[in-house]
């Protein structure tokens, strides 16, 4: 089973003996302040772990797999995250 | 923004957290998600996105200089599926 955001709470519960509700509200706001952030498209960079950055992507053309239709795809932002050296020494 | 600002915004937003519990909870925050990783664990945040490992064959690779064949060794990376919610908030759609 994947971990959840509950569990990353009951984590911190554990961690710093305060209330879980308050913990999970904190972790809420970790990735909620991390999604404003980039949404201002403005990176990401937490030491230790890794850098969220914006990758602008031009319009380019595509198909649509079913009907073999071209379109266009058009322009758009997508997200990239790059694991730090020290996140990146971990997983072997 | 950096690890300083994100803690700032998470001292502002939590009240029950002391300055320093903050500190203590986000460096906490991020070790776990990253023993977690190197654990092979699949992460996956709602409305974020999801951080899982890819175990990468070995490939045959070939030393530029000398051209003498060697094999690289299998590994594994770590991939960030952003989810659709926030893709569609970046580029400023509605659903």
């Amino acid at each position: 089973m994947a971990i959840t955001k509950l569990e990353l709470a009951e984590h911190l519960h554990k961690k710093m003996g305060l209330p879980k509700r308050d913990c999970l509200d904190f972790v809420n706001s970790f990735f909620n302040e991390i999604s404003n952030s980039l949404e201002k498209g403005e990176e990401v960079k937490l030491s230790g772990f890794g850098n969220f950055s914006l990758l602008k992507k031009k319009a380019r053309p595509g198909r649509n797999p079913k009907t073999g239709k071209e379109y266009t795809i058009s322009a758009r932002t997508s997200i990239s995250f790059k694991p730090g050296r020290k996140l990146r020494d971990k997983i072997v | 923004m950096q690890k300083s600002d994100l803690l700032e915004k998470l001292t502002t937003q939590n009240i029950s957290f002391s300055t320093s519990d903050s500190k203590i909870a986000l460096d906490s925050l991020v070790d776990h998600l990253s023993n977690l990783l190197s654990e092979k664990q699949r992460i996956e945040i709602r409305g974020f996105g999801a951080f899982s490992v890819r175990e990468r064959n070995p490939i045959r690779g070939r030393n530029p200089k000398s051209g003498k064949a060697i094999e690289l060794d299998s590994r594994s990376l770590i991939y960030f599926r952003p989810s659709r919610l926030i893709k569609n908030r970046i580029n400023k759609l509605t659903s």
